[in-house]
């Protein structure tokens, strides 16, 4: 770094602070905004990533899973048996309701993504039960361990709806939409509970295939067999389902983004300017001296560089030390910070101090060396 | 001194500023030249071109009409880069308010302007703590300029100019901001440093003191040469 940069950088403690934070806030904010939109995008979509199904199964129109608009016959089931390149079918009742704990106040009520499947199968249940009995009984269920932390839902509670209520015998991990979380029964638990009539009625099927490689073919072809249903690959729901529910997020976060990286640049690009304004009579006697417009060019862009490094470290920093923490406080505050976004935010940083010494650098090219005789 | 080849000289130099319909001639006709080892201080009034005269011998200016050589190089129609280049190898300016850069030390002003004329970093170094011991501010080397005083800000000033070796130092009322002892031992300084080290100086000032370090003086006036004549020292 040239010597006139580190020294007039680093002279003005208070203005480079000034500096550091507004571009840190910004990264931080920029950061922070990300991690929480890959968190939610990683939480929201995995419970249907990670049921092991080739093909989901779902009446003509259903858009995902967690709207779960879809009705199936259960005889469906039956039929799907039959073709010979399915290896497993099972079926799933799933509804979004509000519960509440017995004894409650009724109005005290959380959401809960109640799913209910076939333990025989197992196909569609809990991914991993963390803690005590499964599968369920009648009249029991498993909660994410989510809805536990965050609405003190404990084993051995009763969850009420109505007049019908179920026993919490186990906790599981890996349901959690974030906004809702799964709680698993079997399914003739879902059908007494919900009081489906006619009770042969399911919301999806989920299949393996004997040979997974040939989902989309076996899907298209299924499709055209049967009318009014659709079937679709584990992926292709997974990503539905996210764009269900940050789809509607994203426009937002692309605005705040942006307002973030303007107010980072205003910052970085007021506090350079002014700098540069204040130190014009030094830079008109280096011009005197001989020192050429590229030498004085490199002393503003050395000094916007490293107030945009030196910002975006503190910024990467609070990112990747608060983010976490933030979460261990406010469970839906989920955040995932990714090295990919990181470096992505440290080449916007970068583009954001190219910008903001552009406007003093062309103001330098103006200052005349004669005058530094002037008083 | 008269068979030296000049260091510098204006042959018929004439600076005209316009604006719009107006014309200003702040110098008109204007002819002299500076051997090495001598000091020529250039006087007048205010407003009599003195400092246009210096600008434009230091190649900060183009002249309208006539020609300037620095060094032997004629610098009346070079380009910016050019008249830049010739500024950083040949012309050492000295002004009336220092102009010393705050963030750095003493010794840092004279550092940079070594290592802008071409010398490596320990060269400009070793050459600028030579310069500042030679001018007595050994024990001031890291002061930054708010901690030195007005006398020890033009010293350092003096090094800084020395620092790339010019054959022509130029100096804008080098005394104007020190008392009359402190401008005494500048100028002392100054004339001793010219004839050392074989420089050609120009002295711009109104200040009538500087007569005695002078070994001529030209005197301006609206922008005209009027007189000539020389002080032995």
């Amino acid at each position: 770094m040239l010597l006139v940069a580190r020294k007039n950088l680093f002279a003005e403690k208070t203005r480079l602070a000034i500096s550091i934070g507004g571009i840190a806030l910004s990264v931080f904010l920029i950061g922070i905004l990300l991690s929480l939109f890959r968190g939610w995008s990683e939480r929201v979509g995995s419970f249907v990533e990670e049921v092991p199904a080739d093909l989901w199964v779902a009446s003509e129109g259903t858009t995902d899973f967690t709207a779960a608009a879809s009705i199936l016959p259960g005889a469906l089931g039956l039929r799907l048996e039959l073709v010979p390149e399915i290896d497993v079918v099972a079926p799933l009742i799933v509804r979004p309701m509000e519960m509440s704990h017995a004894g409650d106040d009724p109005d005290n009520t959380f959401d809960v993504h109640f799913v209910g499947y076939d333990p025989e199968v197992g196909l569609g249940g809990p991914l991993e039960v963390t803690e005590g009995k499964s599968p369920p009984g009648p009249g029991e269920i498993i909660v994410d361990e989510q809805m536990h932390r965050r609405y003190d839902v404990n084993i051995g509670d009763r969850l009420v709806r109505g007049t019908k209520s179920l026993t919490v015998v186990g906790y599981s991990k890996g349901g959690d939409f974030v906004y809702t979380q799964v709680g698993h029964v079997t399914i003739d638990t879902a059908v007494d509970f919900l009081a489906l009539d006619p009770p042969s009625q399911r919301t999806f099927f989920v299949m393996t295939l004997e040979n997974p490689d040939e989902r989309e073919s076996v899907a298209r072809r299924l499709e055209v067999a049967i009318p009014g249903v659709e079937f679709i690959t584990g992926e292709a729901f997974a990503a539905e389902t996210r764009d269900r529910i940050l789809g509607q997020i994203l426009p937002i976060l692309i605005v705040v983004l942006i307002v973030a990286f303007i107010v980072g640049l205003a910052v970085a690009g007021l506090t350079i300017y002014t700098a540069t304004i204040e130190k014009s009579r030094e830079y008109g006697i280096l011009k005197a001296e001989g020192f050429t417009n590229s030498y004085l060019y490199r002393v503003v862009f050395e000094q916007s560089m490293v107030t945009g490094i030196l910002g975006f470290l503190v910024g990467a920093a609070m990112t990747i030390f608060v983010g976490p923490f933030a979460q261990t406080q406010v469970p839906q505050f989920v955040v995932f910070v990714r090295w990919q976004d990181i470096l992505g935010i440290a080449g916007a940083t970068l583009l954001m101090s190219l910008i903001a010494a552009y406007i003093p650098v062309r103001r330098l090219a103006n200052i005349d060396p004669v005058s530094v005789f002037k008083g | 001194m008269q068979d030296r080849p000049p260091i510098l000289k204006l042959d018929a130099v004439s600076k005209i500023y316009r604006s719009g319909e107006f014309e200003v001639k702040a110098l008109d006709n204007v002819s002299f030249q500076v051997n090495g080892g001598e000091i020529v201080a250039v006087m007048g009034p205010s407003g009599s071109g003195k400092t246009t005269l210096l600008t434009i011998a230091g190649a900060l200016l183009r002249p309208s009409v006539g020609r300037v050589h620095v060094c032997g190089i004629d610098v009346s129609e070079m380009s910016e880069g050019d008249l830049a280049s010739v500024r950083r190898t040949k012309v050492g300016f000295i002004y009336q308010s220092f102009n010393l850069l705050e963030a750095l030390s003493a010794l840092e002003n004279v550092v940079i302007v070594s290592q802008n004329h071409g010398h490596d970093k320990q060269t400009a170094d070793e050459r600028a703590r030579d310069l500042l011991e030679m001018f007595g501010l050994g024990h001031r080397m890291h002061a930054l300029p708010k901690k030195l005083s007005d006398g020890e800000k033009q010293r350092v000033a003096i090094a800084r100019a020395l620092a790339k070796d010019p054959e022509l130092l130029l100096a804008d009322e080098p005394t104007a901001n020190l008392d009359s002892k402190r401008g005494h031992e500048v100028m002392e300084l100054l004339r001793q440093k010219a004839m050392e080290l074989h420089k050609g100086v120009v002295v711009v000032s109104h200040d009538n003191r500087i007569r005695q370090f002078a070994d001529r003086v030209v005197w301006l006036e609206d922008g005209r040469l009027r007189d000539d004549e020389t002080h032995s020292v």
